[in-house]
């Protein structure tokens, strides 16, 4: 009675299928937490309007989209104890997009927004966090209607077909994006065409570095940043030495000690901390030649996980970016990091808290001058579709046409949804003691660098 | 050149890792038959009781220590042992729980608890350590010149460590009683029980041995690479398991080559010009490790060392 390898083989496959299965069943676990209680149960005649936030804030990613959906959080409370909008009660409908792998997961983000749209009284949300599940997202908040607008989705083809390298040009994903033809989406996040080229020349002219080797994650914004970085390192003279796409694995070991070969002057990322920064800046230190090679990345591996991990192992310099105004460099910045810090202790701050926050009051904004402007009534209750339908379009339009200063600097829309704001910021490795493990190093307008 | 003896001597110490995985899946299915879905779980915990004891003992990522001491490496050595008994008890464990009151039972029975148990290990690691990357000790061991090559001193550590452990396995199975009783029963269960052999002494023993030799490879991996996570064992076990199988499942000495040549296929793959495969060959090596395994299961089913040798347990 020998079981032959075959039926072993296809008992490993349907062992594979029944894993998927059970945990595509897990993925669908609403780990957010819902604030205050949904219902009108405030004063008399007060009217509930719900903002959704749609972040990764578990696992893998949490020190990513905790601190962010930490900034909505503190917006919306700012809002209600302020009486920012008289007669009206914001309420904030909280989704993490995480999935069973332990990171964001598109799946997840599509369902969390379809949840979203099915609540009449959520009039828009703020997230994702990350390109590729904001690709994910879109076409579904698009025919809603219902206004998403991220901190922090850099991928340059999520509004647009250029560059043409990146985004394929006429051929780009923009119509499937946009179905509805009309820009529903928004982003507040300085886009990868700025971010590549910012990292570029930072490394190539302020650095010195001579020679890249370029590494991405396969996903929308590792792919999108090291195609950017490329092109602008070698428009401005620097080599590329090589490039390599790896989905996350639990070991570089193998390109490393490639790489190691080639003698690069620093190797660029294209990433998240969790889908390869982390592990890769690990792994550096022990394969021979790249112990003292400097690391650069952009905003995705800009985290307290990294900087935690990577710090104590010392090695080569670490520097990573921001797409935006660094939040210090702001007028706006002691204000909201005394009140954040106040709120959710001095260690929770991340790399897009500001963000989260300036988002959710460009929506608040938005949603006062719809109400204020009389142009839309907000849905009664959790039953009126009709009036969330026309509400929800209002504020559509009335984000598209705001004018907004806050943490992250100045912020309007193009035609596109994308900021105006094209500030980069640059940060190295710092003091773990405090934040999120990053120091401030400098930040350059962008605006002219393309 | 010193690229290609790098990447070598990498996919040996990779390899050598995964030969120890493997040795569990093969000693298991050789006596009894039973692919242990399992086996890449325990290593997973393997892992993370190695983190732990570390840590009990005043050795975390956070704080590396700055230089090797006699007190460190007994440290180390604490922690080795800690692993390899952890996991032995858990096989012993699992094998008493979940397989033997289904040895009798059809075939589909055993391999579907395997499944429960495995969700089950994933899940404890899980509530243990979350569900994030957890970082290793990263060690104070330099690197040393051999020739055009600059070697990492863990590399050479790694394959020294298991050759010994599986020269030892291949001693017990050969030259001891155990090792006798172990092939025994492996050949004709029955007939060994008739002969006087302790047949579930002799099962357990071998879960005690194949589960131990995962938590030492857990521990050698802690070693050579930076971080775990509770799924890290499905992918780690798929890849040891292949190895298992290319080797001819049920076959120790083909266990110990199928992980040696599986970890030096995965890491030359990686020489492959991106002008021949997009990308590079290191975004294929999965790809190509499952092609061998669908390539080995049509050609040669029995693996490359055969599966019914004398040798097998």
């Amino acid at each position: 009675m020998r079981r032959s390898p075959s039926r072993i083989f296809a008992s490993l496959l349907g062992f594979t299928l029944i894993i998927g299965i059970l945990t595509a069943c897990g993925a669908g676990n609403p780990g957010g937490s819902t604030p205050g209680n949904g219902s009108n149960g405030g004063t008399q005649g007060t009217i509930t309007i719900k903002i959704g936030t749609e972040f990764p804030t578990t696992a893998g990613d949490a020190s990513t989209g905790m601190p962010a959906q930490n900034g909505a959080t503190l917006a919306i409370k700012e809002a209600n104890d302020s009486n920012f909008l008289p007669g009206y009660k914001f309420v904030q409908v909280a989704k993490d997009d995480v999935g069973a792998s332990g990171t964001h997961d598109q799946t997840v983000g599509q369902k969390n927004v379809t949840d979203l749209i099915g609540d009449p009284q959520v009039v828009g949300t703020v997230g994702p966090i990350n390109s590729s599940v904001a690709l994910a997202e879109m076409p579904t908040t698009n025919r809603a209607p219902m206004v998403l607008i991220s901190p922090s989705n850099t991928n340059d083809c999520l509004t647009k077909e250029t560059p043409a390298f990146e985004c394929g040009g006429a051929k780009s994903k923009v119509n499937q994006l946009r179905p509805t033809g009309k820009v529903t989406y928004f982003r507040t996040a300085t886009i990868d065409q700025y971010q590549g080229a910012a990292l570029a020349v930072y490394g190539h002219k302020t650095k010195g570095y001579k020679t890249a080797y370029v590494i991405d994650d396969t996903e929308a914004y590792g792919v999108g940043l090291a195609k950017n970085f490329t092109t602008y390192w070698t428009k401005i003279g620097g080599t590329v030495l090589g490039s390599a796409s790896i989905k996350q694995t639990n070991s570089y070991e193998n390109i490393l000690t490639e790489i190691a070969g080639k003698h690069p002057d620093v190797i660029f990322f294209g990433g998240n901390d969790s889908t390869g920064g982390i592990t890769i800046r690990q792994q550096m230190k022990s394969v021979s030649g790249l112990a003292n090679t400097p690391f650069l990345a952009g905003d995705g591996s800009k985290t307290s996980a990294l900087a935690k991990a990577v710090k104590p192992l010392g090695g080569g310099p670490v520097y990573t970016s921001i797409p935006g105004i660094d939040p210090s460099q702001s007028p706006a910045s002691k204000t909201f990091f005394d009140a954040y810090t106040k709120q959710f202790g001095p260690d929770a701050i991340g790399a897009y808290s500001a963000g989260g926050y300036d988002d959710t009051k460009i929506l608040l904004n938005a949603i006062k001058s719809v109400v204020t402007s009389k142009k839309a009534d907000a849905p009664k209750d959790s039953n009126d579709d009709a009036g969330a339908a026309k509400f929800r379009q209002a504020v559509i339009d009335a984000v598209q046409n705001i004018q907004y200063d806050g943490v992250t600097g100045h912020h309007s829309f193009d035609k596109n949804g994308d900021t105006t704001n094209h500030f980069i910021s640059l940060y190295t490795i710092g003091d773990l003691g405090s934040g999120d493990g990053w120091k401030f190093l400098e930040q350059v307008d962008t605006s002219s660098l393309q | 050149m010193a690229t290609f003896l790098n990447l070598l001597i990498v996919g040996l110490a990779t390899g050598a890792i995964y030969a120890l995985i493997a040795l569990g899946y093969t000693m298991v299915y050789g006596i009894i038959e039973l692919i242990n879905f399992a086996h890449g779980d325990i290593f997973t915990l393997g892992t993370f009781v190695t983190i732990a004891i570390l840590s009990m003992l005043g050795v975390t990522a956070a704080n590396p220590p700055s230089t090797m001491s006699w007190v460190l490496v007994s440290e180390l050595a604490l922690a080795c042992i800690g692993s390899f008994l952890f996991c032995a008890v858990l096989g012993v464990l699992i094998e008493r729980v979940a397989y033997r009151p289904l040895r009798n039972a059809p075939r589909l029975a055993p391999l579907i608890s395997a499944i429960g148990v495995s969700l089950v290990l994933q899940d404890v690691g899980k509530l243990w350590f979350g569900n994030t990357n957890v970082s290793f000790v990263s060690l104070p061991i330099g690197s040393v010149q051999m020739g055009p090559v600059n070697v990492d001193v863990i590399n050479i550590f790694v394959l020294v460590v298991a050759i010994i452990l599986m020269a030892g396995l291949q001693l017990l199975v050969t030259r001891t009683r155990i090792g006798r009783a172990m092939r025994a029963v492996a050949q004709d269960r029955d007939a060994a029980a008739l002969m006087g052999v302790n047949v579930n002494l002799i099962i357990g023993v071998t879960f005690f041995i194949g589960a131990g030799l995962a938590g030492a490879a857990a521990f050698i991996y802690s070693l050579k690479f930076p971080n775990t996570y509770f799924y890290l064992g499905f992918e780690q076990g798929l890849i040891a398991f292949t190895a298992a199988v290319l080797g001819g499942i049920g076959n120790l000495v083909g266990a110990m080559f199928g992980g040696l040549i599986i970890g030096l296929i995965y890491s030359l793959v990686t020489l492959i010009p991106a002008t021949v495969l997009p990308h590079g060959g290191n975004a294929w090596n999965k790809a190509v490790i499952f092609a061998i395994l669908i390539l080995i299961l049509v050609f040669r089913p029995s693996g490359l060392f055969g599966q019914n040798t004398p040798e097998k347990v």
